[in-house]
């Protein structure tokens, strides 16, 4: 399992955080990523590999509509 | 089109005049303020006392302190002490720092009979402080339409009729442009506040706001939308109000420390320049960059609030209204916006209504007018949320208004409460786009159930109840309104705070007082209601500094700098904090830091709560939410998500929902939801000073320094 911002769902083989934002369908374009604690760029997520029962936050930022 | 320029001019006739020397911008401030009253056509200045200036600072404080002055506790919104006040700031017309030409409009409203404010573009705030005036008081009524033109050139401000229609807010703008300009290249000096037949028709007037578009070759309109304000203004038989200020320059405002205004102004654009195309493409669409992810995170209002997506939604996606847009420049609703999120559709061809065959000018659709009058009433239509927003502007009535009355409609048309009788032949299903458009057109011009619809969802909820015996319960939990103004478009049964930070509001469900849903429902980050409460208490301070000032919200978060990667709490944007504060700073020459700018608002927060119990709102009663807005009112929304509130039943009710009937269901998540929305209101409460009850307490104001005797009065008889 994984939890992304509180929320468990199952691990995959070869998660990439690209594939992880996609599955929580987390398509706003702020969003700053940590994977256990280290902020991964936005660059590195297509390769970035997410391992199992990491915790993961996908910090939205917008405080204001 | 009617009348010429040459013929409106020949029809002028001069009521009233007076003459005055414009008083030199010190430090963001005339130190004057203009009085009109239109019963006996007075025109007086007002000296800018220096308490103003340190509790009220300008913009809707000013505004407020001045209705709190002229109207009395039983005094209603047609009566003629009632006042509108427009003020920008001491910032407002600054053209250095992105988003700072906004006015703030005051007054007491006829949907909410308490007081409102609305936050709007346009050149009229920061020409108006130019030719000598930091806020304008329009008081009394006239007995005939009148038009007030503030000549700032030539220190001269008349009361004058003509043969103006004022039914139609783009013509009446064009024209006034036309003949209050000196030439071709004088029109950009102009700035007309107008609005349409639909504020004479409806209780959900608008204001629209000009600015002369150089490059169209026409004003464009920004609106004062919310609460009724031009259905006052019309009351007043006000026509238009004109400003004329040819002198603009980077120094106009006079402030104490222009060079650190430039720099902080030339660091921002340089963000925006690096940024945007990046993060929220506010150059490229504007607002409207927002109908992607919030159908995306189920957060699009769709039929009347009950859901929070549509497969159809793709129809009308950012990128499909961006294509609309025929842009190529930046396009800003003040001088120096960098951010330059204002969009417009040139040469739309109207299919409908007095204007049908016309190609028109839309300004738009920002995001809340595609969702309020497309998702919400389950329309999928880019072309008809175009038409429906040129006509919602040019008849001057509220596009988020117009939203979600007609959604309230079409719910009660689906369920019976109302049928083809009732609505004059109108199908109002959801998704009967030319049914809505027709709405549109009964309420612009004062028709049929259009005359019903445009009392506002409040009214309509006891109307269907008195005449049509309609089930009182399931109007109050399906009508989006609280304290009798409509919820903007945004789908908050997910996010408590969200909840709180629509209902516990000053005017009611606009989410200009803080925007929560994704710090609490994506986020997480505000799992307790201790946390929650701090989010309600600083985001609706901070966020009613920019009122004060004559600024826009949107420079603030919807561009982010770099730093903000590594800031402790990067939902505050502390990069831009400080800008604000520096520029504050730099135009007064005082000295305040980030904790002295949420004084500065909570002082003027406050006192517009004690204003509201004034007047007999203001308490917790007044708080309450609709059940539409915390969660499942039908069986059809708690089975379109079921998976979702089956889990919270088991999760967070800790009950089994296996077995149970969705009728059951509905009723414990709603036990639950609304015992939580009020321990919530508990909470916030005791946050922002003030008791159980939603008073302020005395030692809280005391502390704020707003003790003054009238206002302890107010809620000592409250107490
Ligand atoms: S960001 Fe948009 S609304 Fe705000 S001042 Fe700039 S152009 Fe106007």
């Amino acid at each position: 399992m994984v939890s992304v911002n509180g929320i468990e769902i199952e691990w995959q083989e070869e998660m990439t955080v690209q594939k992880l934002l996609q599955i929580m369908n987390y398509t706003f374009p702020m969003i700053v990523v940590t994977v256990n604690g280290i902020p991964v760029d936005r660059a590195q997520w297509p390769v970035y590999m997410v391992p199992d029962k990491s915790v993961v936050q996908a910090h939205h930022l917008i405080a204001g509509g | 089109m009617g009348i010429t320029t040459e013929e409106l001019r020949a029809s002028r006739k001069v009521l009233a005049e007076f003459d005055y020397e414009p008083a030199e911008i010190e430090k963001g401030y005339s130190g004057k303020s203009l009085y009109i009253n239109l019963t006996d056509l007075t025109i007086k200045p007002k000296d800018i006392t220096e308490q103003m200036k340190e509790i009220f600072i300008g913009g809707k404080g000013f505004g407020l302190w001045y209705l709190w002055n002229a109207v009395k506790p039983s005094t209603k919104w047609s009566d003629p002490e009632n006042e509108i006040v427009i003020s920008s700031g001491p910032i407002g017309g600054i053209t250095q720092y992105p988003g700072s030409g906004k006015s703030l409009v005051v007054t007491l409203s006829p949907l909410t009979n308490s007081v409102m404010d609305s936050n709007v573009g346009g050149y009229f705030g920061p020409y108006l402080k130019f030719s000598g005036w930091d806020a304008l008081e329009v008081q009394g009524k006239a007995d005939q339409d009148v038009v007030v033109f503030i000549d700032g050139d030539r220190g001269k401000i008349t009361i004058e009729k003509m043969e103006l229609d004022p039914g139609a807010s783009h013509l009446v703008s064009e024209q006034l442009t036309d003949m209050f300009a000196e030439s071709e290249k004088d029109k950009k000096n102009i700035s007309i506040v107008s609005t349409g037949s639909g504020a004479d028709n409806t209780l959900i007037g608008l204001l629209n706001f000009s600015f002369y578009d150089l490059r169209r070759k026409a004003p464009r309109l920004k609106q004062a939308g919310r609460g009724g304000i031009g259905t006052v203004f019309r009351e007043k038989n006000l026509a238009a109000l004109v400003v004329r200020y040819s002198s603009l320059s980077g120094r106009s405002n006079n402030p104490a420390d222009p060079s650190t205004i430039a720099k902080t102004g030339v660091k921002l654009a340089r963000e925006i320049n690096k940024f945007d195309d990046e993060q929220f493409r506010m150059r490229q669409i504007g607002t409207a960059n927002l109908m992607t992810p919030m159908n995306d995170y189920d957060l699009l209002p769709v039929n009347n609030f009950k859901f929070g997506s549509h497969e159809d939604a793709v129809k009308i996606s950012s990128d499909v209204l961006r294509s609309k847009f025929t842009q190529n420049m930046p396009d800003g609703c003040w001088v120096g916006c960098a951010l330059s999120c204002c969009k417009a559709v040139d040469n739309f061809e109207l299919k409908t209504g007095p204007f049908k065959g016309d190609k028109v000018i839309v300004d738009g659709p920002e995001y809340e007018t595609a969702a309020g009058l497309g998702s919400n009433c389950g329309i999928f239509d880019p072309d008809h949320i175009i038409e429906a927003n040129f006509y919602c502007d040019t008849y001057g009535i509220d596009t988020i208004s117009t939203g979600t009355i007609t959604a309230f409609a079409m719910e009660c048309y689906e369920n019976g409460v109302i049928n083809k009788e009732i609505t004059g032949g109108l199908e109002l299903s959801f998704g009967s786009a030319d049914a809505a458009m027709e709405l549109i057109h009964q309420m612009g011009q004062g028709r049929g159930f259009g005359k019903i619809a445009g009392l506002g969802v409040r009214r309509m909820k006891h109307f269907f109840v008195d005449e049509y015996g309609a089930d009182e319960a399931f109007l109050e939990d399906i009508g989006m309104e609280n304290k009798g103004l409509e919820y903007s478009q945004y789908q908050a049964k997910e996010s408590l705070a969200q909840q709180g930070g629509y209902a516990m509001t000053n005017k009611g469900p606009q989410h200009d007082e803080a925007w929560l849903i994704f710090m609490d429902m994506v986020n997480k980050q505000l799992p307790t209601f201790e946390k929650k409460a701090e989010a309600l208490h600083y985001f609706p301070m901070f966020r009613t500094w920019f009122g004060l000032m004559g600024l826009c919200k949107l420079p603030w978060n919807d561009i982010i700098p770099e730093s903000n990667k590594d800031a402790d709490r990067p939902e505050l944007i502390p990069e831009h904090v400080q800008n604000y504060v520096d520029i504050f700073n730099a135009v007064t020459g005082k000295q305040i830091d980030k904790d002295e700018m949420i004084r500065q608002s909570e002082r003027v927060y406050n006192f517009q709560r004690v204003f509201n119990l004034r007047l007999g709102f203001g308490t917790r009663e007044h708080d309450a939410a609709p059940y539409r807005a915390l969660g499942p009112v039908t069986e059809e929304e708690y089975e379109s998500r079921a998976e979702r509130y089956d889990n919270q039943l088991r999760d967070d009710v800790g009950i089994n929902p296996e077995g149970m009937s969705t009728a059951d269901k509905v009723k414990k998540m709603r036990e639950y939801r609304e015992s939580r929305y009020e321990q919530l209101i508990d909470v916030v409460y005791k946050r922002r000073g003030w008791t159980t009850n939603g008073i302020p307490t005395i030692g809280h104001l005391c502390e704020l320094g707003i003790d003054f005797p009238e206002v302890i009065e107010t809620v000592k008889n409250k107490l």
